[in-house]
C-alpha cells in the first residue's frame, strides 16, 4: 500500500466521521474558572498538609524535650499514664504519647512472643509429619507393595516398550504369585486379563 | 470557529510567532482577554485533533476544555521555545492517553461503532455508500485499533499534515524516533486495513 494511497484513505475515513458538534461559546471563560478553582483548592492543600507538618513537628519536639526533662513515663504493664498532668494541655499530650508508646511496646512483645510460639509448634508439626510419612516405607507390607510395583512396572515396559508381551505376562505372573496380598498383585491381574483378551498391558 | 472544525487534513491553524508573542505578554501582564484569544485561536484545532486520537466521537468537549484549563494553569510557564500550537498539540495528546487510559471512553467508542454500523446498514442508503461507510469506519476502528504512540504519529503525519519535525517536537522526542514509529505504524495499520479489504 503507497503512502499516497494510505493517506488518501486516511482522509477519506476522516471526512466521512462528519463534523464535531458545535463547540461551547464560552469554553474561555469556563476554563479559567475551573482553573482557578483548582489552583485554589490546590493551595489550600498545600497550606493544610503544612499546618499538620508543622502541628506534628511542635508535637515531636515537645515529646522529646520532655522525656528529655525526665517527665514520669507509664510503666510497660499498661494502664492509665499514672504521671500525666492534665492542667497543661501540652503536658498531657505528651504523655498521652509516651502512654501509647508504652502501650505498642507492651503489645509489640506479646506479638512477638506469640509468633516465636507458633514457629516452634509449626517445626514441631513438621518434624511429625516426616516421622509418620517415613514409617509405612519401613513396614514389610509397604516393602512387599514395593516388590510388586516394580514387577508390574517392568512388565509394563516389556509389553509397552519392547513388545515382549510373553516375558510381560512372566513378570506379572510373578507379581501375583509372590505378592498376592498386594494391590499391585492385582494389577497384574488385571493386565494379564487384557493381554488375554488381546489388548496390550 | 464552525469552519474551522470543518476543516480536515490541514495543519492547525495558530497565530503566527509576533501575535503569539504578543498575546504571551498580555497575558503575563494580567490580561485575561488574552487567553480568550488563544482558546479561540486555537479551539478548532485541539477539537479536531482530540477527535481523531480518540477514535472519533462525536463529543470531545470535555478533553478540549481540560486541556485549555491546563494551557491556562501552565501558561505562565509557558517559555515560547515551540509555537503555541506545538505546546497545545502536546498538551491535548497527553489529555487523549489520560483519557483513553478511563475505560469509559472505549464504551463511547463502541456506541459511536454501533452507530456507525446503524448508519451504514439502514435501508435508504444506496449500496455503495453503504459499502464506501463501512470501508471508513473500518479504517477508522483500524487507526483506533493501534497503539496510542503508533496512531498518535499516524494522525499527526496523514491527518494534520504535521511534518517530521513538528511531530518530534510535539511528542518531544527525536525525528528518529518519529520516523522509526512511523515505520512501524504503517505497517501495523497496512495489515489492518489488508486484513479489512480481504474480509470485504
Amino acid at each position: 500500500m503507497e503512502d499516497q494511497v494510505l493517506r488518501e484513505m486516511l482522509g477519506a475515513a476522516d471526512r466521512a466521521a462528519g463534523v464535531l458538534d458545535n463547540p461551547a461559546p464560552d469554553l474561555a471563560a469556563r476554563a479559567r474558572r475551573i482553573a482557578g478553582e483548582r489552583q485554589r483548592r490546590a493551595r489550600s492543600a498545600r497550606l493544610g498538609t503544612g499546618a499538620l507538618a508543622v502541628l506534628g513537628l511542635a508535637f515531636l519536639v515537645i515529646a522529646r524535650s520532655q522525656s528529655r526533662s525526665g517527665a514520669p513515663v507509664v510503666a510497660a504493664g499498661g494502664g492509665a499514664p499514672a504521671g500525666m498532668d492534665l492542667a497543661g494541655e501540652t503536658d498531657g499530650a505528651a504523655d498521652a504519647v509516651r502512654w501509647l508508646q508504652a502501650e505498642a511496646d507492651a503489645r509489640m512483645a506479646l506479638v512477638r512472643r506469640l509468633q516465636a510460639e507458633q514457629a516452634r509448634q509449626r517445626s514441631a508439626a513438621r518434624v511429625r509429619q516426616s516421622r509418620s510419612a517415613r514409617e509405612p516405607e519401613r513396614s514389610p507390607e509397604a516393602a512387599l507393595e514395593r516388590a510388586a510395583l516394580i514387577l508390574v512396572v517392568q512388565g509394563d515396559h516389556f509389553s509397552n516398550h519392547l513388545g515382549l508381551t510373553s516375558a510381560a505376562a512372566q513378570l506379572y505372573s510373578e507379581a501375583i504369585a509372590s505378592f498376592p496380598e498386594t494391590r499391585w498383585a492385582a494389577e497384574a491381574h488385571a493386565r494379564l486379563e487384557r493381554m488375554e483378551r488381546g489388548e496390550r498391558g | 470557529m464552525q469552519a474551522a472544525t470543518e476543516q480536515t487534513g490541514a495543519a492547525p491553524p495558530a497565530t503566527d510567532r509576533l501575535d503569539e508573542r504578543e498575546l504571551l505578554a498580555r497575558f503575563a501582564a494580567g490580561d485575561e482577554s488574552a487567553f480568550d484569544a488563544i482558546v479561540a485561536a486555537h479551539e478548532a484545532a485541539v477539537a479536531r485533533l482530540a477527535r481523531r486520537l480518540l477514535g472519533w466521537p462525536q463529543d470531545v468537549g470535555d478533553v478540549v476544555q481540560e486541556v485549555f484549563i491546563a494551557a491556562y494553569a501552565g501558561l505562565a510557564r509557558f517559555r515560547g521555545e515551540s509555537s503555541l500550537g506545538t505546546w497545545l498539540t502536546r498538551i491535548t495528546i497527553n489529555k487523549c492517553r489520560r483519557q483513553l487510559r478511563r475505560r469509559a471512553l472505549r464504551q463511547v467508542f463502541q456506541m459511536a461503532d454501533a452507530r456507525d454500523r446503524r448508519l451504514v446498514h439502514c435501508g435508504s442508503t444506496p449500496d455503495r455508500e453503504l459499502m464506501n461507510g463501512e470501508r471508513h469506519a473500518r479504517v477508522r476502528r483500524a487507526v483506533y485499533g493501534l497503539p496510542d504512540k503508533y496512531r498518535e504519529v499516524i494522525v499527526l503525519r496523514y491527518l494534520e499534515d504535521q511534518s517530521v519535525r513538528e511531530i518530534a517536537a510535539s511528542l518531544a522526542i527525536s525525528p528518529g524516533a518519529v520516523e522509526v514509529r512511523l515505520t512501524r505504524a504503517r505497517a501495523r495499520l497496512r495489515q489492518r486495513l489488508t486484513a479489512f479489504i480481504m474480509e470485504d
